[in-house]
Order: structure tokens, then sequence, then C-alpha cells
């Protein structure tokens, strides 16, 4: 085994065996299962909504008033949301204390009601207000004929009509906009812990001295490559979990505690998030593809970053010197994921348009930019064009200023310790390492 | 062989090491003296190629250094080098990787040096949690795990006690038995004159003494004279033709004299006392070439 993949193996298990990581997995696949399960959680702890009961004073003369209620609520009963009970109140009396009484009466052949001594919630008062508007109707009707009736029908009929267009925002757009916002936060989170985890252990070598053993017997290239690809590969295998959690999570929802038995991965995810069948067609579309290009920007973006974070972790001298060089890479990362979560509120805006499109913010917004609709897919893809060229760039530029910085103990400024190890190299071992 | 041919290095318009040119056979103990930034750890980090001489070359074996040589060599730096939050275990197997062992080699080997020196129950402690000296010993055992041909120890004797300064110098001698070439510099210069054969002192990155160390010393014409007698009078001794300085040292009395030739005078002055336990001419201490040379105390 060489030296760089013995380096690489102990980095990796360094990582992969660190307590840490297992807790923080088990939170995360934890969590996941609870978000996609949330829905059936919910339902499993709601024991339905509370039953109202409304007393009702009948002033109306009407003797099949009650009957009429009766019927609207039979009619019109939603699964779940707890039933509105009409009694009859003879012997009203106006300082009763009674809760929930409805007095009906006619005033000019008009239906009216009012309610005293409301305790109904929001719901079912919207509820008994539409059934007394259709009863308002239904009376205001009797004794028509059709052709009068449909006369005042015609009257309520709206006279603009707002006509959708295609590029109106579809439900299936607006969840996918949501999605957007949601993936945004993990991703933002592991990048982060990465190119953290990258600088951490970079200024651990350094800081201690080790780095000299370290450098001694491994070239600064393999050094520098070991801590990336350790870090990457963290990045990617972290990602993938955080995937296999969610589909565990959504099977989890979908076939055991949902109602999923058969029919087609579109049906089934329908009738699971209660989405109709051609949404649910059009977000899984379009899914695809938008989960590309979120792996690849978080892939690329986290590269950038980590090689970045590497040569600011090189000239650190201690974790103190690190805090403080590393402010402004945090600092962009969070513009551009704040980027990423305003920008899809604030719509197809030229500003945010074109912050997508720069690299230190394009990690984090194009992708996002793209869920939303704002980016189409060759905009996104331009826009990780010009990342991958700038991360190619910022290595090739970075490498050999690695080199000097890992071995120096410079305790200059931070932009003349950065001016130094650009200026100098002065590594020059042979890395022709077996 | 180590050959360092005319090696220098600049740090921008600051020389910190300049012609310096000398070699290392195998089986040979090499002391590098000099004060404090003297240019001591820049010739050997020139060495381990951690930084590349100016103008000069360093050559190991006919060869520069290479990744390939550096199996070969051990290495242990001035400040501890160790990653502290690992067990010692973990650790001694991650450096010993890098120098190419085998995890079980390496296991056998770091029992054996644990043993030797009496930290065999360390094996599974946090580095963090051990004393300055057992740190030490770590990191001495991270230099020597590989067997090494070459053996550059940067002050491996700071911060010892007398006992495992002893067992260091030991385990150093039976490397330089098996023919390893061995190069370290030490504040402690009673060790350069114990087994160094040869030696250079640096000055301002500038070698201001060179060679072996008995040539040294002979070539040196400054002798002392240790004298034990009653009734012995300073002034008396300090007027003597050649005597240049009269040092109280204990129950004995150190005349310095600028050449070997004028111990005779002295001891005229001697014979007239009486009761004389010792009269003793040794040639001039290691400590006192060094500081006549460099023109200060070595610290």
């Amino acid at each position: 085994m060489s030296k760089f993949s013995y380096l690489l193996r102990f980095q990796l298990l360094k990582r992969f065996k660190s307590k840490t990581f297992v807790i923080t997995n088990i939170i995360v696949f934890l969590l996941l299962l609870l978000v996609a399960n949330l829905n059936h959680i919910i339902n499993a702890f709601d024991k339905g909504e509370a039953d109202a009961y409304i007393m009702v004073v009948n002033q109306t003369g009407k003797e099949s008033f009650m009957d009429d209620l009766g019927a609207l609520e039979e009619e019109y009963y939603t699964e779940g949301m707890g039933r509105i009970h009409f009694e009859i109140l003879t012997d009203y009396d106006e300082n009763s204390t009674e809760r929930n009484i409805l007095i009906a009466s006619f005033d000019d052949d008009i239906l009216k009601a009012e309610l005293k001594n409301s305790h109904l919630n929001f719901l079912k008062q919207n509820t008994l207000q539409s059934y007394l508007q259709m009863l308002k109707n239904n009376y205001l009707f009797e004794g028509l004929d059709k052709e009068e009736i449909e006369l005042l029908e015609k009257l309520q009929t709206p006279l603009i009509l707002i006509v959708e267009t295609e590029d109106e925002a579809t439900t299936a757009k607006e969840i996918l906009s949501l999605f957007s916002m949601i993936l945004s936060i993990p991703m933002f989170m592991l990048i982060v812990f990465s190119v953290q985890y990258i600088g951490g252990s970079i200024v651990e070598e350094k800081s201690s001295k080790a780095i000299e053993y370290l450098i001694a017997n491994v070239s600064p290239k393999q050094h520098f490559f070991a801590k990336i690809l350790t870090s990457f590969t963290f990045l990617v295998v972290q990602m993938l979990l955080m995937l296999v959690y969610g589909l565990v999570g959504g099977f989890l929802s979908a076939f055991v505690f949902g109602k999923a038995s058969g029919g087609s991965l579109n049906q089934i995810l329908a009738s699971n998030f209660g989405l109709d069948v051609s949404d649910m067609k059009e977000i899984l579309t379009y899914l695809p593809l938008a989960l590309f290009f979120f792996l690849a920007f978080a892939g690329l973006g986290g590269l950038l970053f980590m090689v970045i974070m590497a040569f600011i972790a090189a000239i650190s001298n201690s974790n103190e010197d690190f805090q403080q060089f590393q402010s402004p890479l945090m600092i962009l990362m969070l513009v551009g994921f704040y980027g990423a979560l305003f920008g899809t509120m604030a719509g197809p805006n030229i500003v945010v348009k074109i912050l997508g499109y720069i690299p230190f913010f394009s990690p984090f917004m194009a992708p996002s930019l793209f869920l939303a609709n704002i980016y189409s897919w060759y905009e996104t893809l331009i826009s990780l064009l010009v990342l991958s060229i700038t991360t190619y760039t910022i290595y090739k530029l970075i490498m050999p200023a690695y080199k000097t910085a890992i071995l120096s103990y410079d305790t200059d400024k931070f932009l003349k310790r950065i001016r130094k190890a650009f200026g100098k190299n002065n590594n020059n071992k042979t890395t022709n390492n077996k | 062989m180590l050959e360092v041919i005319n090696a220098r290095k600049d740090y921008g318009s600051l020389t910190a090491v300049k012609d310096l040119s000398f070699t290392i056979k195998p089986g040979e103990v090499f002391g590098l003296l000099g004060t404090n930034g003297a240019g001591k750890t820049t010739t050997f980090k020139m060495i381990m190629g951690l930084i590349e001489p100016t103008s000069g070359e360093v050559l190991f074996n006919n060869k520069p250094i290479t990744y390939n040589e550096v199996d070969e060599i051990g290495y242990m730096i001035e400040d501890r080098s160790l990653l502290t939050k690992m067990v010692v275990k973990e650790l001694i197997i991650h450096y010993g990787r890098l120098k190419s062992l085998e995890e079980e080699e390496i296991i056998t080997r770091m029992r054996y040096w644990l043993k030797r020196f009496n930290i065999e129950n360390y094996e599974n402690r946090k580095i963090n949690t051990l004393s300055k000296g057992n740190q030490q010993k770590i990191q001495f055992i991270t230099a020597i795990i590989n067997n090494p041909k070459l053996l550059i120890l940067d002050e491996p004797f700071a911060g010892l006690d007398p006992l495992n300064t002893l067992k260091f110098v030991e385990v150093i001698r039976d490397f330089q038995s098996k023919g390893a070439m061995i190069i370290f510099s030490t504040h402690q210069i009673d060790h350069v004159e114990s087994f160094c054969e040869n030696l250079i002192v640096l000055q301002d990155g500038k070698p201001v003494i060179a060679g072996n160390i008995n040539e040294i010393r002979s070539e040196y014409k400054k002798h002392n004279i240790l004298i034990n007698a009653a009734g012995l009078e300073e002034d008396k001794l300090r007027a003597i033709s050649g005597v240049f300085d009269v040092v109280k040292d204990a129950d004995q009395w150190i005349v310095k004299i600028e050449d070997e030739k004028y111990h005779e005078e002295v001891f005229k002055y001697v014979k007239t006392l009486k009761n004389v336990i010792k009269f003793d001419l040794e040639q001039a201490r290691l400590s006192e070439i060094f500081i006549d040379k460099v023109g200060e105390v070595y610290e």
C-alpha cells in the first residue's frame, strides 16, 4: 500500500469511526424518519376534532329548518373533522349562558342568523357560515321557476375571469420551490462540516508540529490530496447516506404506515403526500435533474471551499489563527446560503440571477434557483461550468503556495502570510513516492 | 554516507546557513552545536528536504534525498511533533506506516522500545496524558521505529532527567554500533564531548569550529590546571606569566593558561605550598572552546 493510500485510509477511518460521525448519523436518520412520517405521527396522536353542539332557537317559522341544517351536515361532513350537532332550544332565555346558541329568523324573507356565546373554532364557524349561506339561497330560490334561478346564478358569475398561463406556478412547482429551501439547509450544513473538518485537521497537525514529521515522509501534494479526498469522500458518503435515510423514511411512510399497497410510484407517492397524480408526475420528472444539480454543486462547491480552507489552515499556526482567518470564507458561504433561501422567494430577479453565477455563491444558489424555476437547465449548467473552471484554477494557484505555507510558522499578518506563501516555494523534494 | 556540500539558506535578506560542509560516515556520531538561531534546525530541515538549500547540496549515499530515501531516515524534531489526542499505540503505528512498515512489525518494535524505556504500560494511554519526559520518549521511538540508517536528532535530550538521558545515549550508541549515521544537536555540551567524534559549531549560520573533537581540543592552545592545595594565593597565581584566569571551583582552583608550556611556572609556585593534593594539567573543555570562539556561553 502506498503512503498516499495509507494516509487516505487512515484519515477516512478516523473520520468514519469517530463518535461524532456515528452520533450525527443516528440523529439525522431519526430526524429524516420523523419528517417523512410526520403526517402519520400527527394522525396517530390526533384523536380527531371534537364534535360541536349548537343550540338552535328556530324563529324562522320553518318546521324543516332543523332537518335542513342536519341534511347539510350529513352531506358536507369531512372524515376526522368532528361533527356539528344541531339541537332545538325551545325555552330560550336572552340571559342564558348556554354555549353556541344560534338564533335563526327571517328578515323580509331573507334568512338571518345570530350566534351567541360562541365557542366554535374557526373551521366550525366557517362551516356553519357556509351551511347558513346555502340555506339562505335555497329559501330565497323557493317558489322561483328554473329560468329565474338561472338568471340569479348568472348575476353571481364574476365579471373578470383570471386565466392561468402555462408559466403560472402549479402545485408541483410550488412544492419543488419549497423543496429547494429544504434541500439547501442540509447541503449548507454538510459543506460547512466538511470544510471545517479539513481546516481543523490541518491546523491540528500544524499547531502540534506533527506536520514536519508528516511532510518529511509524504509530499505536501500527497498530504493535501489526502485531506481533500477524505473530506470530499465524507461529503459524498454523507449526502448519499442522507438520501438513503430519506428513502427509508419515504418507504416506511408509503408502505408501512401509509395506505399504499399497489399502483404506480406516482400514485403511491401522490396518495401518500395528498397530491394529484399529475402533480406528483411533474415533480418526479423534474426531481432527478434537480438532485443531480444539487449533488454536482455540493461536490464541486465543497471542493472549492475545501481547497481554500486547506490553504487557510496551512497559513495558520494555531487554532486561534485559523478561527480568525476562516471568517471571510464562512461569510461568503453564508451569503450563498441566504441567497439560496431568499433568492427563491424573490423570484426571477436579475441580481439573484447574477449572484447564482458567482462561484462562491453558486454552490448553494444555482440548484435552488433551478428547483424554483428561476434558472433553466442550461443556465444552471453554465453556472456549474463556471464553478468547475474556478475550482480548478484556484486549486492550481493554491497548490504550490500550500507547500510553502504548511511548513512555515511566520507570525506576520494574514495578508502578508498569503503574499509570502505565493511568493516562494521552498519544498522541491522529489515526489516520486512509492 | 551523508554529505552536506557548501549548503546555504537565505530567507530574503537573512542568511540562516552559509558555506556549510560536512560529511558523516556510517557508524559516526556527529554533533551540531550553536547558539539559538545559529542555523542548526535549518540545517536539519535541509537534510530532510523540508526546505531546499538556496545553494549547495545534500547527498545521502551519493544521491539527493527524495521521498524514496526517507524510509531509511529517522527524524526527531526539536519541538514535540506528536498528535496529542491520539493513543500512544495509534500514533506509533501511524508514524511507522509513514515509514512503509507493516503494522505487525511496528507493534513488535514498539513493544520492545516501550519496554526498554520503561513505559510499556502507556501503550494505550493518550499522548496528552503523558509527562513531557515520556512524550519525549515516544517521539524518540517514532524516530527510531524504522531502524534508520541516518538518525537526525534535534535536541533529543531536552526535558529529560539524567537517568533517561543516559537511556537515550545508550540507544544512540546501539545505533552507532549497528553502523547508523547519527547527527544531533544539543544544549548539553557534555554529551558532545562524551560520544561525538566530529562536530560543527555554527554561529549566525556560519561554521566557526569544525572537525574532529580531539583534534580541535589539541589544536586549541589554552589549557587548564586543576589544583587542590592548602594556602594557595590567587593573586600569586594571576601574577605568573601565561596565566590569564583563575577560577575557584568547589574545593579546587582552575588555572587557565595561554599555552601548555606555561604549566611549569605554575608548578614551581605550587611546589612551594604545603599539602598539595592535586595538580592536574588538562586540555581546555569544549564549552570553553565554544565560549572562546562564539563569544558567549553555550545555552
